[in-house]
């Protein structure tokens, strides 16, 4: 058997990271523990190195490589990745490249004894300690973004732009087969007539504000920013010409999608005469999708791509040197940490606006990734309301645009797509769903703003829309069903035929404010088996819910109980308490009898992953106890929960058919 | 005579002509640790005075009475470890550390290859399952063809013996030492030569340091004094789990027409390393003899007596017999840690006592490495105490910048044997 279950996660690594952990881990020559003892430093600086959070010294990194190089019987690969990125430029193999510039061959090259006072003379005497104990040059002296870019608060950053690294990556459509190619920025600056579509919070205005930069730096005063929404509407005292004609070369018209509803074809036709009139005026505009972009003729289409798995750990640094700069590497781990635990949340969070309300909501109230409807209630607050309001647009100045009144429909229409397990609609089935105060023309109006301002769905053309987002759409649907408490479980029954329902149960029992009746349908009355409801159970557990405590008990006591039976079939039949800061622990087991194929297995993971996770969270102590009375695999498996940290877990059948083992790592970050 | 004075010392000092010596921290013992010590304290900013013993005459520092020989770790006996894992990890360590520490140093360790010799077919399997575990290459460690061990080794090879090429090779410890030095002389470092041992007393929570009539109080201090430094520790009511082991070598003023540089006999139990010197080279051979535990005497008063230099013959090869007559023998001695350290006697090996600090190298190639372990632990008390600076008159006592010799160059013409 091959099958591995893995949770992957969010957090990459950089390639410099990844051939440092290819010496380290796939030469079979030291565990990490035995790594740290030969170089004389911890194994929590190894586990640092191979993550970008520091770099190691040139004399540890050359001792590594010496090592392989002269051990025999090693997989040449290792070696062999890390020979070819040496020659590489370091910046663009190391978001801590500058330390080892030109390139880690260079690097290691260094280290002299010679040269240790004018490094440590650098650091202060904390950097100095990591330095000389850890073998580590501290990140927040190298990070290239923290040295680049303004260390100002995020408005300030977003008025001067950002390190071009950063910017979310760019995307062409490629028309014949609907394919996307990935572009560099350079492109995109040298192409004379570009529209840069990207949804909301995608990083839009980040990227026109950098570009103007960049542009202003090579090409002087001749660049020139406007927002499109001061050219057209009622109170517009210039045109897109008038702009054109004061002479720049360059014209970036950001948020065209800002422009009232019933000026957007007179804007269209404009930016199209003036970019046949201005022939040597090159255009950039930026916006989010609307209808009438088909009418800009002669432009490329660009796209902004979600953000990199390494973006978003450089943005989230980025953004916690700015808040706190001695506090930030202990923070960050904690935050990246419970971030790549929760893949829904995760793979959702490629955004910058989304990074950005989720670094801020657990810097000013501790709100970690551990409550995810917390964040995603923000998000989409602000997205409906508050982000229009800071940048000054007014889409729709009508009563029934309030945020909360849109929240309240947009809940209500994906909690309706969601029952008739649809993902494209038309107007008549909004207007059956929604009770729309301002009737047929409100609804009209309704839709093109509801996706417009929160990109869950979009306009398809001929009055279809479609879903763009479906985790918004379960997230939405929980928001529904649990906004009448009466009708609460009645709504859920709707939706239980549906894929979905896990993902909307989880996150109803995150919202509610009582979510006790919510477990005890998932108890008794949810119509799946006992172990789909146990795994609904601890994944609803897993995460801060508030209930009465008996019901919250019981709702555990039902969960562990599948559980103890399905590890009573399992013996233990070799344990490896673990000998790196990455392995904790490790079971071996054996099944007594048949175990039931795959779905066991999985679901056996699952659960082991979710009262894992729930170690983050109150319940901790109380699942930690009731886990000590149970099988001797989950009483040590207990034990595991008390490390601190990104640890995942792994499940993975063993040689036999009746063997599997369940180890608790920190993720691969490749 | 110079002695502590309180401040203010500068403007007297000045108006004497002594030397003020501005202080963090006081190191005893300037053989190849307290010298790193000095060397990265003194790059990190941290002012250094380093006191040791002259090595005018014969060399003080242990350092400098070693065999002088990069080990790859395939010829330590697996008994002294816990089990194969450790085994592995050490002789890495000891070896990797080593050519890392001549990296550092800008030196480049040799190429040159050692030949073992061994009889009997259970030692020869367990030095290749050593060497498979060290996971070394062939072309570092490979078994000789008899043709070819009879070419390399002459009048040293014997018949119906296996002979092994080994990664593990001569290098010169006084060369690293003199580059240590360099560094932190450069860098502000002060060393003072002393003719005697220093003698240590408590004085409140400062350590008195005392040497010909001067008394230095050092608030905090690192011994780094080899085998003298449990000898220091007793003297201030502290001990650390170790012991001191004899480790008798004799000089050969010539090579004797040995071929390899060096030569480890397995079942004859000795060794031979090959230095080159001028105007021949030298050979400085050990053997199992007296390795039980010792107590701690002054470098200058060692002996090795009449009975052991017997036995030291009984385990050589004939060939070598005759170095017997021309040679003279250094009794070097070595920090051998117990079993509750925690550490083997190869690993660095760092033990705070409030405001002192001990430390052992271990292996002299892992220097640089216990240099970094002892400095943080030094610096932390420093540190804790607000990092207060503390002057120092050296008036009358000499800079330490005589060339650094090893015992068994012509330099040196002592004999520890007892006549």
């Amino acid at each position: 058997m091959t099958t591995r279950a893995t949770l992957r996660t969010i957090v990459p690594i950089s390639p410099f990271a990844a051939a440092l952990r290819g010496l380290l881990d796939r030469t079979g020559l030291f565990t990490r523990a035995e790594w740290a003892r030969v170089l004389g430093i911890s194994t929590a600086a190894l586990s640092q190195w191979v993550n970008d959070r520091t770099l190691p010294r040139a004399e540890l990194l050359r001792q590594i490589v010496d090592i392989v190089r002269n051990a025999d019987g090693v997989p040449p690969e290792p070696l062999a990745d890390f020979e070819e990125l040496s020659q590489q430029p370091a910046d663009h193999v190391s978001p801590l490249g500058q330390r080892m510039l030109p390139n880690v061959s260079a690097y290691l090259r260094g280290g002299r004894l010679s040269q240790l006072g004018s490094e440590l003379r650098k650091l202060t005497p904390s950097e100095q300690r990591s330095f000389l104990e850890d073998g580590s040059w501290p990140a927040t002296a190298t990070i290239t973004v923290a040295n680049t870019a303004p260390t100002a608060p995020d408005v300030q950053r977003r008025q001067e732009g950002m390190d071009i690294a950063l910017l979310p990556p760019v995307e062409r459509d490629t028309a014949h087969d609907g394919r996307r190619e990935r572009l560099s920025w350079d492109t995109v600056l040298g192409a004379p007539r570009v529209v840069i579509q990207g949804g909301p919070g995608a990083g839009k205005t980040l990227v026109m504000r950098t570009l103007a930069k960049v542009l202003q730096e090579s090409e002087g005063s001749t660049v020139k920013m406007v927002n499109a929404a001061d050219l057209w509407g009622e109170t517009s005292t210039s045109s897109v010409a008038e702009a054109c004609e004061s002479g720049p070369l360059c014209l970036l018209l950001d948020g065209l999608d800002e422009v009232g509803f019933e000026y957007r074809h007179v804007a269209t036709r404009e930016i199209a005469e003036a970019a046949q009139r201005f022939e040597g005026v090159r255009m950039i505009i930026a916006t989010r999708p609307i209808p009438e972009l088909p009418e800009l003729q002669g432009f490329e289409w660009m796209s902004l791509a979600p953000l990199t798995d390494l973006q978003m750990v450089l943005w989230i640094e980025h953004m916690f040197h700015s808040a706190n700069r001695f506090r930030a590497m202990e923070e960050l781990e904690l935050f990246l940490c419970q971030l790549a635990e929760r893949e829904s949340l995760r793979d959702n969070a490629k955004s910058p606006l989304f990074l950005s309300i989720a670094t801020k909501l657990f810097e000013t109230n501790a709100v970690t990734p551990f409550s995810e409807t917390e964040i995603l209630g923000e998000y989409l607050r602000v997205l409906l309301g508050g982000w229009g309001r800071e940048k000054k647009v007014v889409r729709a100045r009508k009563p029934w645009a309030l945020p909360h009144k849109l929240l309240a429909d947009l809940a209500t229409l994906c909690f309706h797509l969601l029952a008739e397990e649809r993902t494209e609609f038309n107007t008549a089935d909004a207007s059956r769903w929604l009770k729309c105060e301002a009737g047929d023309d409100g609804m009209m109006q309704l839709l093109p703003l509801l996706s417009i301002k929160s990109g869950v769905f979009r306009d398809i053309g001929e009055g279809r829309w479609r879903v763009m987002r479906q985790y918004f759409v379960s997230y939405l649907a929980a928001v529904h069903a649990v906004g009448r408490s009466a009708d609460v479980i009645r709504r859920l029954r709707r939706l239980e035929q549906h894929d979905a329902v896990p993902d909307v149960f989880r996150l109803a029992c995150g919202i509610s404010d009582d979510a006790t009746s919510l477990l005890r349908y998932m108890i008794h009355d949810y119509r799946e088996s006992e172990a789909e409801r146990s795994m609904l159970l601890f994944e609803a557990l897993a995460q801060p819910i508030v209930a009465k405590q008996t019901v919250f008990e019981a709702a555990y006591a039902f969960a562990l109980r599948w559980l103890d039976n399905t590890c009573a079939r399992l013996r233990v039949v070799g344990t490896d308490e673990g000998d790196t800061v990455d392995r904790r622990a490790l079971w071996k087991l054996r099944a007594s009898g048949r175990l039931g194929g795959e779905d066991v297995r999985e679901y056996l993971l699952r659960a082991l992953r979710a009262i894992y996770r729930a170690r983050s969270g109150p319940a901790r102590d109380f699942l930690a106890e009731q886990l000590k009375s149970r099988c001797r695999l989950l009483a040590e498996f207990s034990g595991s929960m008390v490390v601190e940290g990104r640890l995942h877990i792994e499940l993975h059948p063993g040689p036999r058919s009746d063997a599997l083992s369940v180890s608790v790592v920190t993720p691969q970050l490749d | 005579m110079s002695q502590r004075i309180d401040p203010p010392v500068s403007a007297m000092a000045a108006a004497t002509g002594c030397r003020v010596v501005d202080l963090d921290f006081v190191i005893v013992g300037g053989g190849i640790l307290g010298t790193a010590v000095a060397a990265v304290a003194s790059q990190a900013d941290y002012r250094v005075l380093v006191l040791r013993m002259t090595d005018r005459g014969r060399p003080r520092a242990d350092t400098l009475r070693n065999q002088g020989w990069l080990q790859s770790g395939v010829l330590y006996p697996m008994g002294i470890f816990k089990d194969e894992a450790e085994y592995r990890l050490l002789g890495t360590m000891t070896y990797f550390g080593g050519r890392e520490m001549l990296a550092r140093c800008g030196m480049e360790p040799s190429n040159e290859r050692a030949v073992v010799r061994v009889r009997d077919p259970v030692r020869v399997r367990e030095i290749e399952a050593k060497a498979k575990l060290l996971r070394l290459r062939s072309e570092n460690f490979r078994r000789l063809d008899s043709a070819d061990a009879q070419a390399s080794l002459g009048a040293l090879f014997e018949r119906g013996s296996a002979y092994f090429l080994c990664p593990d090779c001569p290098f010169d410890e006084a060369a690293v030492l003199t580059h240590f030095r360099g560094e932190a002389v450069k860098n502000g470092a002060q060393f003072l030569e002393i003719d005697e041992p220093v003698k240590l007393l408590r004085r409140g929570d400062h350590i008195a340091i005392c040497w010909d009539g001067i008394t230095l109080d050092s608030p905090v201090t690192l011994i780094t004094a080899g085998a003298g430094g449990l000898e220091l520790l007793r003297q201030i009511e502290c001990a650390v789990p170790a012991e001191i082991r004899q480790t008798p070598l004799l000089v050969h003023p010539n090579s004797c027409g040995v071929p390899v540089p060096i030569l480890v006999d397995f079942e004859r139990q000795f060794s031979l390393v090959k230095h080159p010197c001028t105007p021949a080279d030298a050979l400085v051979i050990g053997t199992k003899v007296h390795q039980q535990p010792v107590s701690f005497i002054a470098p200058e008063q060692r002996r090795v007596s009449k009975s052991d230099a017997a036995s030291f013959r009984r385990f050589l090869h004939p060939h070598l017999e005759q170095s017997m007559q021309t040679g003279r023998f250094t009794a070097g001695f070595e920090v051998m840690p117990t079993a509750t350290a925690g550490v083997t006697h190869l690993e660095p090996f760092v033990k705070t006592f409030d405001n002192v600090v001990f430390a052992s190298p271990g292996r002299a190639t892992l220097a640089l490495q216990a240099a970094e372990k002892a400095f943080s632990a030094t610096r932390a008390i420093v540190d804790a105490r607000g990092r207060r600076r503390f002057e120092f008159v050296a008036r009358s006592s000499r800079a330490w910048c005589d060339p650094i010799d090893m015992h068994y160059q012509p330099t040196y013409q002592f004999n520890d044997a007892e006549v």
